[in-house]
């Protein structure tokens, strides 16, 4: 339900890592199965969010692991 | 110089996606981070903070209608002579619920969370601010009625507390199995209606235990304050 701003930290994360260049090529996430997150939802959320950003047409790569963890493990980068 | 790529220059960039030739091969980075990290931060300053002064806090999540505050208002009945209570309402609009708490005569604050579906931990940190709370005291925060969302932030509280109405049905912790994983305690509440429904109590018991076979279960109602001593006094123990 509040995929939007899950997306919105996850683009400040992206934003902290690479500041001055346009080359995110991919963001790979892990979303725990019990996080309470619908990671169709997300990815959706985060295509919006990423437009016009550093990371325009990065592809959202999701893992699911156990338990509540939501982490942002790698960035692909140029 | 772009931490990322090394590729030297303020400027670093030749249009959207091209670097300098030479440095077009893509290459991952690993960096490990909580989405929910700022969260998280901020709700160890909470909890840090309320540690400092003996202040013992509870979050109370459910679905919208279970119960809690006509839960709280007994509870602080029950618990208002013993210990200084202090109340965070958490709902997307109205302050009707701090309403109802402060004529109690206890000190409530309601945050409307707007189209939030949950309270963080910034949003009960600036609360804390506002609040004149007493050492050694009861903080209850009444999240926002919703049984997924409140699961995945951390307040800063001490423990979640999950109610549970038995007009839900009884196979709702297997549905939303997220809250009562992360919950310490599970009040099903509204047990005066028990005689009026097909509702299986061991059975929903059960799939609460089988979610979370650590958690607590205290039955209780706010009309006739069935199990209201046995919840008191769970809380009266972890004030000691």
């Amino acid at each position: 339900m509040h995929e939007l701003s899950l997306a919105e930290s996850v683009l400040q994360i992206v934003e902290e890592h690479v500041q001055e260049c346009r080359c995110v090529k991919a963001i790979h996430l892990e979303i725990g199965e019990h996080a309470g997150v619908d990671r169709d939802a997300l990815k959706f959320c985060l295509e919006l969010v990423c437009a016009n950003s550093i990371a325009e047409g990065a592809a959202i790569e999701i893992a699911e692991v156990a338990g509540m963890a939501m982490r942002v493990v790698a960035l692909e980068v140029i | 110089m772009c931490a990322v790529c090394g590729c030297g220059e303020k400027k670093s960039y030749l249009g959207k996606f091209g670097h300098a030739p030479g440095m077009n091969a893509s290459r991952m980075i690993r960096i490990e981070r909580d989405i929910l990290g700022r969260n998280d931060a901020r709700a160890r300053e909470n909890r840090s903070h309320l540690d400092e002064r003996g202040i013992f806090a509870l979050n109370l999540v459910s679905s919208p209608g279970s119960g809690k505050t006509s839960l709280l208002v007994r509870t602080i009945e029950a618990l208002k002579e013993r210990v200084p209570i202090a109340v965070i309402e958490g709902d997307q609009q109205t302050s009707n619920d701090a309403e109802r708490i402060r004529k109690t005569g206890i000190q409530a604050i309601q945050i409307n969370t707007g189209k939030g579906c949950h309270l963080d931990a910034h949003m009960v940190g600036d609360a804390l601010k506002k609040l004149d709370l007493m050492d050694r005291s009861l903080l209850l925060i009444e999240n926002v009625g919703n049984l997924v969302c409140p699961a995945s932030f951390d307040l800063g509280e001490h423990r979640k507390v999950v109610v549970l109405s038995v007009t839900e049905g009884e196979d709702k912790p297997l549905k939303y199995p997220d809250m009562f994983m992360a919950s310490s305690l599970m009040l099903l509440n509204k047990t005066d209606l028990l005689p009026y429904l097909e509702f299986d109590t061991g059975q929903c018991i059960a799939n609460a235990l089988e979610i979370n076979p650590d958690m607590g279960v205290i039955r209780t109602s706010a009309k006739n304050c069935d199990g209201l001593s046995e919840w008191v006094s769970w809380i009266a123990e972890k004030l000691a």
